[in-house]
């Protein structure tokens, strides 16, 4: 039977070690981030979506408190990195990834195991890309140029969302921790050994 | 852990991307039944018309877009890009057209040529001028 | 959770997620949805009258729209052949060979009508409109094919203007069934009004197989059916009487009305700084030359509407206006507001049923928007 400070003293530690998973994971986001604007694709402003491959990872292996404060943890700090903090564009991509992270999170606890890696990151990818183009063509009352252009949409986030599922896939089944599908915070592992 | 890819993701892959590209299919076949005289190219960049041309009349014209120019040509009826500053060139790729409905996109540039009409949906055009 | 009650619920989520999916075609779909895509419009466009026929016609029926084109264009030729003065076989020039013996001739309905309309209108114009000029308009050789027009020697001119009696001695009988033509009476020439006439007979042509939204326009004469693009109401422009891509303002024109406009502009050539345009004023034998640059009328026939476009050009801003008022049709005449047609100051008179239809805008409005 643990006494009040050691549990208090592992509660501690288990917020530090939350603490410091979030704050990894964000600059692995954001590097990522990084990375995706700077790869020359064929529209530029329909990212790759491989930030999200953390965002997914992170619901799959931890929980979705842990992924939502990564993700728009990184969405701020990347748009502070761009200079869009308090422009339209900021709120077209914040928007576009809030809406995803929403239907992301619900597939993984309500569709998967039926949807895999690959089914949940083309709705993630489908759902922000899409809700930028809606934004986009409401913003300049026109619409037939961007209704002509979403089959386009559903194109790439069908092409991007297959290869950030693969890479998510991969990515928690190399970190046991993810795989297991539940983060065992090291503090618990020492005391099991203990 | 979940599985890569599921049954129920390729259904929902094939149902969603299928669809969307039926759609287009479906549109463009249509359109094609509802032919008319004389047609014209309305050219877009973004959201601003720069021009509407006339089908018969070959023209030339350079359309600036969000990566750099697009050249478009109008020649023998039909219209087609080229000198597109853009990676892929799918535009210039997409060849030919001169069907009402058919349209050449340059996604990147976010230029676009499509074939109307000569009574536009545009508002500011007139049917007829009494003279 | 049983076993099956598992399955049941991943099968109503697949299902949802296929919904949602669904949910976003369809507002693509709906975004797509830019107006009654069964309805095209055809446009069709011909040689007649020695001018340009366009004939619009809006259907989701192509062979509709093709027939209307062909019945259009007969149409047209057959009023062509009935009325063009330069044709030695049309009905017109027969008349013109035979004028003068007195005799009475029978004519066709369309001459009955045409003819009908000019001497009523020659009558309520007080001859300032005046059907037979047809020696002066050959003198002055407007349409002459090729166009040489040339000013023509003066006394001849006024020789023609001293004989010619003008349409008195044309007697229409039983209702327009037979003509008698008395001597001395001019060459009939109702080229202008032929034009209004033909725009009126192809409308009723294109209602008769019932098309229900057309636009006919004839050398800027123009009648409409129905409704255009835009559901309610063609849109046609004025054109500026002086700047070639602009127009003065829109007239939503609806069935039932005609517009026609007489400019100088269409036909006329300028020999030392002076214009010499096709309207001839019937006291002198010349050009018009109160200042007017164009006359635009909307009436419920373009027949009418062309002949009182003339008469209204013929008379000016003033008399024309209080003519076109007292007749309850709408009117706009544009001239020259220091009376020199070239210098490029113009005014404009309407009547103020005009007015209420359109504000005409002197500037000039662009045709083809940038």
């Amino acid at each position: 039977m643990k006494s009040g400070s050691e549990k208090r003293a592992e509660d501690v530690r288990g917020r530090v070690e939350k603490l410091s998973l979030v704050a990894m994971a964000t600059v692995f986001e954001l590097v990522l981030f990084v990375l995706d604007s700077a790869i020359p694709k064929p529209i530029p402003w329909i990212k790759i979506g491989l930030a999200n491959i953390v965002t997914l990872a992170l619901l799959i292996g931890v929980g979705w408190r842990a992924a939502a404060a990564v993700h728009f943890l990184r969405i701020l700090i990347g748009a502070v990195f761009r200079g869009g903090l308090f422009t339209p564009f900021f709120l077209l991509s914040f928007s576009g990834g809030a809406l995803s992270f929403l239907v992301m999170a619900l597939a993984v606890r309500w569709a998967m195991p039926v949807l895999g890696f690959v089914g949940v990151s083309f709705l993630g990818a489908l759902t922000h890309n899409f809700t930028q183009l809606v934004l986009v063509a409401l913003a300049l009352s026109d619409t037939t140029v961007m209704a002509l252009l979403w089959p386009v949409v559903v194109f790439f986030s069908l092409l991007y969302g297959c290869f950030s599922g693969y890479s998510s896939y991969h990515f928690c089944r190399r970190i046991p921790q993810l795989a297991t599908g539940r983060l065992i915070p090291a503090q618990t592992q020492a005391a099991r050994s203990a | 852990m979940p599985k890569l890819f599921t049954f129920a993701d390729l259904l929902l892959l094939l149902a969603v991307g299928g669809s969307s590209f039926a759609f287009y299919g479906f549109r463009f076949w249509q359109d094609r039944f509802n032919q008319t005289g004389p047609t014209q190219v309305v050219i877009q960049a973004g959201k601003r018309i720069v021009a509407q041309l006339d089908l018969s009349q070959d023209t030339t014209l350079s359309v600036k877009g969000a990566l750099g120019d697009v050249t478009v040509v109008v020649s023998g009826g039909r219209v087609r890009f080229v000198n597109a500053h853009c990676p892929l060139k799918i535009c210039e790729k997409t060849g030919e057209i001169n069907h009402k409905g058919e349209i050449i996109v340059c996604a990147p540039n976010q230029v676009l040529a499509k074939i109307v009409d000569s009574t536009s949906e545009d508002s500011g055009t007139l049917d007829g001028v009494s003279r | 959770m049983n076993v099956t009650a598992r399955w049941i619920t991943r099968l109503i989520l697949i299902l949802v997620l296929v919904l949602i999916a669904a949910g976003i075609r369809v507002l693509g779909k709906r975004f797509l949805h830019t107006g009654d895509r069964s309805v095209v419009s055809y446009v069709f466009d011909s040689f007649a009258m020695g001018t340009v026929l366009t004939v619009k016609v809006r259907t989701a029926d192509k062979t509709l729209a093709e027939k209307a084109a062909k019945l259009a264009s007969a149409e047209m030729h057959r009023i062509h052949k009935i009325f063009d003065p330069y044709d030695p076989e049309s009905e017109i020039s027969y008349l013109n060979r035979i004028r003068g013996s007195d005799s009475v001739i029978s004519v066709s309905p369309d001459m009955a009508r045409v003819l009908g309309e000019a001497l009523h209108i020659r009558k309520l114009s007080r001859g300032t409109f005046e059907p037979t000029l047809g020696e002066l308009i050959q003198l002055w050789g407007f349409n002459d094919q090729p166009r040489r027009p040339r000013i023509p020697d003066t006394l001849r001119i006024a020789a023609l203007v001293d004989s010619l009696s003008g349409a008195e001695g044309i007697e229409l009988i039983d209702e327009g069934i037979s003509v008698r033509i008395a001597p001395g009476t001019g060459a009939l020439d109702v080229g202008g009004i032929a034009k209004g006439y033909g725009v009126d007979r192809v409308v009723a042509v294109l209602a008769g197989i019932r098309i229900k939204n057309a636009l006919v326009n004839l050398g800027g004469e123009i009648g409409v059916l129905g409704v255009g693009s835009n559901g309610r109401s063609w849109r046609i422009g004025v054109q500026h009487p002086r700047k070639n891509s602009y127009h003065l303002g829109v007239i939503d024109q609806v069935e039932g009305m005609f517009v026609a406009t007489s400019g100088d502009y269409e036909r006329f050539f300028l020999e030392k700084g002076r214009r010499y345009h096709h309207i001839l004023d019937p006291t002198t034998g010349y050009p018009t030359s109160r200042g007017t640059v164009s006359a635009t009328v909307i009436a419920s026939s373009c027949l009418v509407a062309d002949a009182l476009a003339t008469s209204a050009f013929v008379m000016g801003p003033g008399e024309g206006i209080r003519f076109l008022d007292s007749l309850g049709v709408h009117g706009l005449v544009v001239y020259a507001a220091d009376g020199d047609t070239e210098s490029g100051n113009l005014a404009y008179s309407a009547t103020r049923n005009f007015l209420r239809i359109m504000e005409p805008d002197l500037d000039g409005l662009p045709i083809n928007p940038p």
